[in-house]
């Protein structure tokens, strides 16, 4: 068993959560949460999250609307639907209770 | 000193190193074909390169800076190796697609192409000379495997341009063993598979539609190809059947008019009618005026097909410059074929009819060229006649007979032609050679007359006046009605009622004598 590899594992396991959190506070860009993900330590490379949004935004998760940037070309905002925001809350339960357990477990 | 590349990375325009370019290529390529090629791994990877642009541009602030090797391998330690990648999906089962290695892809390869880019395609993809590629496919043409053509169009609208540098990296790819190909055709079957399946599920309704207008689009888009293609080779196919055809009309066969408008059979005797060097203009002209057309025709039909970059313009004005160029020369020339009939001259014989007959018998000549003459020529007394294989202009004379001053018969041959100038009408007038014969009381004759070889129509005409005296008698046998032109008698007897009859010249004019019971004599010694 390799140490980095099971937090590997486990990062990989929550980061479309993650991802869902951080969008639901705002819609924001790739870079953004980038950033964000970067400093939580949720990622290691960023060639990670563009899959994954990809992914989600095809699913129907997510909607994204471009809009003009200072510095360059037009950025991608990502933001919640709906039904992402009901999966958002699914995983929201999931969480507690994973949480739970956890908790559980270590009593 | 490096050299440096200009590139544009999503939209902004960055300068970067020879060996950066080559590491960033490979990276992206690497990228490129780890994600695969539906159109969300496009979204991905221009996502990726976005956010790769981005990086670029708050490492090179003032944008002049180059990017160099160590700013890509700084991009690709943030980005990450594709392998690095996997998000969740992968974890619940490995996803055939990401498990597939570089692979040679077949491509048109649109930087080192003569037509289409196939033959250098087929190059990288077999790993061979494209030079050698292209030498078979142009031998096999040649040897007579004519469909070797067809199966080059078909590669050139089936297989897809290597349009960026992951498809142009793909396309010269790994090795290509039994064992790869075996496998790379079960992935092919595998996408199509999981592309119809994914189509079939995306219940997402945007999606859905966009999936469906892209296939709709695209299958319209094909249908749309194939039609160019074959209205194409319709078009190639009938500008290069036509131009054949305007050529050999022209050059071999010589039939060209004969198709027009102008009738059939001049054509072929054009020379006869246009001094050389004329001939030769008109020729040039008509073939200018009528193939630039034709190959026009040939030239947008492969322009459908193959959809080659050319300058139109340039095309447009050459060809309509030539066309222009041709209609001159054509008026030019029909000018200058007119030029040649602006004088007339005539040349006039008197002769005495030496006889001491009272009785003149006139007769025509055996018709010699009845069985030369091309029958699809007249006009105007003009025949052609063919001799030995050589083309000659036949004229027919005409004949008034008028009454003599003095009491003797006398014969009068005007020969009238046209020409440049006086001097060449006069040659052309002196040039005719009527010959009659005179035998006793008979005169006979010719039916024709022949101008010699290489004489071209300058509209040559033979008058033959016959000067009959007062109460002289003429017989004119049946044959010579075709002559006559507008005799004046007294019975006021058209032309063609003349012959087989004596005629007496009375101060009043010509009148039919008295002889009406009398068979037509012909004295026996003159008989023929």
């Amino acid at each position: 068993m390799n140490l980095e590899n099971t937090k590997a594992q486990m990062r990989k396991g929550i980061l479309e959560y993650c991802i869902l959190l951080n969008l639901s506070k705002k819609p924001s860009y790739a870079s953004d949460i980038i950033a964000e993900m970067k400093v939580a330590q949720m990622i290691v490379v960023e060639g990670t999250l563009y899959p994954l949004l990809t992914r989600l935004k095809n699913d129907g998760y997510l909607g994204y609307r471009w809009e003009e940037s200072l510095q360059g070309p037009p950025r991608k905002y990502y933001e919640l639907t709906p039904e992402g925001t009901l999966f958002l809350n699914e995983l929201d339960m999931a969480w507690g209770d994973l949480v739970e357990a956890i908790n559980q477990i270590k009593k | 000193m490096k050299k440096t590349f200009t590139i544009n990375i999503s939209g902004t325009v960055f300068h970067i190193d020879d060996d950066a370019y080559e590491r960033l290529n490979n990276y992206i390529s690497q990228i490129n074909s780890h994600f695969g090629n539906d159109s969300e791994a496009t979204e991905i990877v221009e996502d990726i390169e976005s956010r790769i642009s981005e990086l670029f541009q708050e490492r090179v602030k003032d944008g002049n800076e180059v990017i160099n090797i160590d700013h890509v391998e700084e991009i690709i330690r943030i980005m990450g190796l594709p392998e690095a990648f996997d998000d969740t999906k992968e974890t619940e089962g490995p996803k055939v697609k990401m498990a597939r290695p570089r692979q040679r892809k077949l491509y048109r390869d649109p930087d080192d192409r003569v037509l289409g880019g196939v033959c250098s395609g087929l190059g990288a993809y077999f790993n061979y000379d494209p030079v050698i590629i292209r030498l078979i496919f142009v031998l096999l043409v040649f040897l007579g495997a004519g469909s070797s053509l067809i199966i080059y169009l078909i590669l050139w609208i089936v297989v897809p341009k290597a349009s960026n540098s992951a498809q142009r990296l793909e396309m010269r790819g790994e090795e290509v063993n039994i064992s790869n190909i075996s496998k790379n055709i079960k992935e092919e079957i595998q996408d199509v598979k999981e592309n119809y399946e994914k189509f079939k599920a995306s219940g997402k309704g945007r999606d859905r539609m966009n999936q469906a207008g892209s296939v709709a689009s695209s299958i319209l888009g094909a249908g749309l190809k194939i039609i160019a293609v074959i209205i194409g080779i319709g078009l190639v196919f009938l500008g290069i059947f036509a131009i054949i055809a305007l050529f050999t009309s022209m050059f071999v066969t010589n039939e060209f008019l004969g198709i027009s408008p102008f009738g059939h059979g001049i054509p072929q005797y054009l020379d006869l009618f246009l001094s050389g060097s004329t001939f030769f203009w008109f020729w040039i002209a008509i073939g200018l005026v009528i193939g630039i057309p034709l190959l026009l025709i040939a030239y947008l039909g492969t322009k459908l097909i193959f959809r080659f970059k050319s300058s139109n313009g340039a095309v447009g004005i050459t060809s309509l410059g030539l066309w222009v160029v041709g209609i001159i020369l054509l008026i030019f020339t029909l000018v200058k074929g007119l030029g040649d009939f602006k004088s007339v001259s005539t040349s006039t014989k008197q002769e005495i009819v030496a006889t001491k007959s009272d009785t003149l018998y006139l007769k025509l000549g055996k018709d010699e060229f009845s069985e030369l003459l091309d029958s699809n020529i007249n006009f105007d007394g003009l025949r052609i006649a063919a001799l030995n294989g050589k083309q000659f202009l036949l004229y027919e004379p005409k004949l008034d007979i008028v009454k003599s001053e003095t009491d003797e018969f006398s014969l009068i041959i005007k020969s009238k032609a046209r020409g440049r100038n006086l001097d060449k009408a006069q040659n052309n007038a002196r040039e005719i050679n009527y010959p009659y014969q005179l035998t006793d009381s008979l005169l006979t004759l010719q039916p024709w007359f022949m101008m010699p070889e290489k004489s071209v129509w300058r509209m040559q005409q033979i008058e033959i006046t016959l000067k009959v005296p007062e109460n002289k008698t003429i017989f004119l046998s049946p044959e010579m009605v075709k002559i006559l032109s507008d005799i004046k008698n007294t019975s006021d007897m058209w032309d063609g009622d003349m012959g087989g009859k004596y005629w007496t010249m009375k101060p009043e004019g010509l009148e039919i004598a008295q002889r009406k019971q009398a068979p037509v004599v012909i004295p026996k010694k003159l008989r023929k």
